[in-house]
């Protein structure tokens, strides 16, 4: 079975989860005298670890990280986040159902 | 924790946005209304109310770590020498929304008006200082953080949907 991409894709989802939890967050609190912007980063670790040379996949458990920013959320890029984060589950949903319906095609060997 | 409880703190954290400003819209429209109110219940003329928004708990321990040290006189400004940041396991399930209370303050304005029956010995009557122009201001920013919380809401529930049809 071909977890790889699976797992990927799993870790992908948990971040876009979290990172609505954070932007949440921020909108919430956008008038909060004190409060520091929170993001969560993941895709340029990933990127990191992939072109790095080493042996061994570096990739493999690599997980979302929460991040405190200083200074306060901006309206404009929340809601631009916001709108960012929904594309990218809508992607990464896309690629696992196509992921499972291939999967299924191989076990029942009927396409669909 | 339950995974679907990192899903739904979203709906938690949102509904505290918009009680915040479901609260400011409400102090600033009742500042208005009472603009003229020159004596209340208790004699006094009427104390101008502001919505005032505290930290939610992950960050307000933070803000507390931080005081702590600027105390011993370490204050640290890198973020990266900051004690934690809060971890995912310590904020799912918790809202972070903020906490909003309600203050009052007493400013006041004399005006001159000595037939009035509330004017004092010098023939002048104390109102609010409520500034309209301001007033107004707050009412429109509410306005817009709560479309912008209700939208956060939205996002959140097209997220769960698009997850369960996978």
């Amino acid at each position: 079975m071909e977890t790889k991409t699976i797992n990927l894709l799993r870790r992908a989802m948990l971040t876009y989860n979290m990172r609505t939890q954070t932007t949440a967050s921020n909108l919430a609190n956008l008038d909060t005298p004190g409060y520091e912007r929170m993001g969560v980063s993941f895709e340029e670790a990933l990127r990191d670890a992939r072109n790095g040379v080493t042996l061994f996949d570096q990739t493999e458990g690599l997980m979302p990280n929460v991040e405190v920013d200083e200074g306060p959320p901006i309206l404009e890029d929340e809601m631009m986040e916001l709108s960012d984060t929904q594309m990218r589950v809508q992607l990464a949903t896309r690629a696992l159902s196509d992921k499972f319906s291939l999967l299924r095609t191989g076990i029942t060997g009927r396409p669909g | 924790m339950l995974s679907t409880d990192r899903f739904f703190s979203v709906f938690k954290t949102s509904a505290r946005g918009l009680e915040a400003q479901r609260i400011a819209l409400g102090t600033a429209s009742e500042n208005l209304a009472n603009a003229r109110t020159s004596r209340t219940a208790d004699g006094t003329p009427y104390a101008i109310k502001r919505a005032v928004h505290e930290l939610p708990e992950a960050q307000r321990d933070q803000f507390g770590n931080m005081l702590d040290s600027m105390r011993l006189g370490t204050a640290r400004t890198n973020a990266a020498h900051r004690a934690s940041s809060p971890s995912f396991e310590t904020m799912a399930g918790q809202d972070l929304g903020p906490k909003t209370n309600i203050e009052e303050q007493v400013q006041l304005r004399a005006e001159y008006d000595p037939n009035h029956p509330h004017a004092d010995a010098n023939g002048y009557v104390q109102y609010p200082d409520v500034n309209v122009v301001e007033e107004m201001a707050r009412m429109i920013s509410a306005n817009r953080i709560y479309e912008a919380n209700l939208t956060a809401v939205q996002a959140a529930k097209e997220m769960i949907k698009r997850t369960l049809e996978i």
